[in-house]
């Protein structure tokens, strides 16, 4: 395996900088948009109540997500889609749960994928190739990062923190843990993670009337994505029997051609692994 | 996983193309964006609720001309990326770029079609609109791409473009008011972070570098 460690290590440094100011950025805005979000939703106006929350069961309804809509998404029959025509069908007074318990879901799934990457971390095979061993320690900590920020978000918009991992894909991981024998394995597994996490926080855009608040679901929907690409292309090499080019700088030339476009399958992603805004929340 | 043994070409990429999109997205289309304020469907009656016929005004449904006007100039960002992918892949072509690595031409190929299906979609969105680039943008870009000298030097450009897009659509997303245009941007922003993360693979940068993706580089207008 060839790996420039100190390359590599400048990056990881370099990386970290990046990370420590995005959470300085991640901070600020945190208040600004715990603000936005509860004046919106917890104002005791019971009229601005009413209309936000009609607000949201209106978006869903005209612009996308009605039932026609998901049915065309192929969404319908998923539990992302039964979720959302129960969110439609709710009354007003019962809709105000819904932010918090996107945040908590959302908080579920990083934790989950805290928790995975931490136990790949201690496979006996993990450290051989030092470019997944530092992917996999970054990456952990990135989604503990998030899980931090949609806690946060839970809690100013008046929920409790989610410290638990998600129960529907909780049970999925201790079930392949004895199977991860391997780094394609575990690579696979992680992808799973990624991408469910990728279409979750997708599918939450257009349920989340809250600018700011929209918008840090899509900064860590962003992020999630290149965990995904990477994971893909770091996939596609191992089963190619080319483990020798997962390197920090990379042999480009020696690349096969596939590793051009095996990283995004398709030109838009569909949120159709998307985990529904209960899945996940604080009971 | 897919194997790289296939060796998919850009070909064998699931067609990006706007009829595929729009017969697999349904709603999430350009025309729902512009007609969102009016079209009610059936999920209303599934409803039940009192409340459901008295939340469709235009306010609640979504300021229609505001997402078609960031949907049309979003397709022309994607019309100025699919400019300079090509500009890119004719230079290498024409071998002004030296060697160019299987994976790059790959690359590029398939980015340039991807492009071009957002492209396609959100000009769509805009309400049908032919793509205008925005001018002094292009200038920018064309700029850079006349001191592009290699394939580092064009992977780089590359990079900066899949970056300003991606912060684009992290800008404009908490403006869009429609669920289909928020969608249809949902739904390209990945792929432009997805183009990046390879790009700086192919760098020799690590590829996914921040923890929080910001709007800072975005080229939307204020």
């Amino acid at each position: 395996m060839r790996v420039d460690d100190q390359q590599l290590g400048e990056l990881i440094v370099e990386s970290q900088d990046l990370q420590v100011d995005a959470m300085r950025t991640a901070r600020r805005l945190r208040p600004q948009i715990a603000e936005a979000t509860r004046a919106e939703r917890l104002t005791s106006d019971p009229d601005a109540v009413r209309r936000f929350n009609t607000s949201r069961r209106s978006l869903l309804r005209n612009g996308g997500l009605g039932i026609g809509a998901l049915a065309g998404r192929g969404l319908l029959g998923t539990a992302f889609g039964s979720a959302i025509v129960g969110i439609v069908a709710r009354p007003a007074a019962a809709q105000e749960d819904v932010s918090i318990q996107i945040f908590q879901t959302a908080a579920s799934l990083e934790n989950l994928a805290v928790a995975t990457y931490g136990a790949a971390l201690t496979l006996p095979f993990f450290g051989q190739n030092a470019v997944v061993k530092k992917f996999a320690e970054t990456t952990m900590q990135q989604h503990a990062d998030h899980g931090d920020a949609f806690n946060a978000q839970a809690k100013e918009l008046g929920g409790e923190e989610q410290t638990g991992t998600n129960p529907k894909y909780t049970p999925v991981v201790e079930e392949m843990k004895p199977g991860l024998t391997d780094y394609a394995k575990v690579v696979e597994l992680a992808a799973t993670l990624e991408e469910v996490a990728q279409d979750t926080y997708l599918a939450n855009l257009a349920l989340l009337p809250g600018d700011e608040t929209r918008q840090l679901m899509a900064s860590v929907m962003a992020v999630e994505t290149q965990h995904l690409a990477t994971l893909r292309a770091v996939g596609a090499l191992l089963a190619g029997g080319a483990p020798q080019l997962i390197a920090i700088p990379t042999d480009v030339a020696a690349l096969p051609a596939a590793a051009g476009s095996v990283a995004f399958p398709a030109a838009f992603e569909e949120p159709d692994k998307a985990s529904p805004p209960e899945e996940g929340a604080v009971k | 996983m897919t194997d790289l043994q296939e060796t998919p070409t850009a070909e064998a990429v699931p067609a990006p193309s706007r009829r595929r999109f729009f017969a697999v997205a349904g709603a999430v289309g350009a025309g729902v964006i512009v007609a969102a304020c009016s079209d009610d469907d059936d999920a209303a009656s599934t409803s039940g609720s009192p409340d459901d016929t008295t939340d469709t005004s235009a306010a609640d449904s979504g300021d229609a001309s505001g997402d078609a006007a960031i949907a049309g100039f979003a397709a022309g960002l994607e019309t100025l990326a699919v400019n300079t992918y090509k500009a890119g892949l004719d230079a290498a072509t024409a071998g002004k770029l030296g060697d160019v690595p299987p994976a790059v031409a790959e690359f590029a190929t398939t980015a340039m079609a991807h492009h071009q299906a957002a492209a396609d979609a959100l000009a769509e969105a805009s309400g049908g609109a032919e793509p205008v680039v925005p001018a002094d943008i292009e200038e920018a870009i064309n700029g850079e791409f006349a001191k592009v000298k290699d394939i580092p030097g064009l992977a780089r450009l590359a990079l900066d473009l899949e970056l300003k897009a991606a912060a684009t659509y992290l800008d404009v997303l908490p403006k869009l008011t429609s669920p289909a245009a928020i969608n249809l941007v949902g739904s390209i922003l990945p792929i432009e972070r997805q183009h990046a993360a390879v790009l700086l693979f192919v760098l020799g940068e690590y590829p996914v570098p921040e923890t929080f993706a910001t709007p800072e580089g975005s080229l939307a207008p204020a």
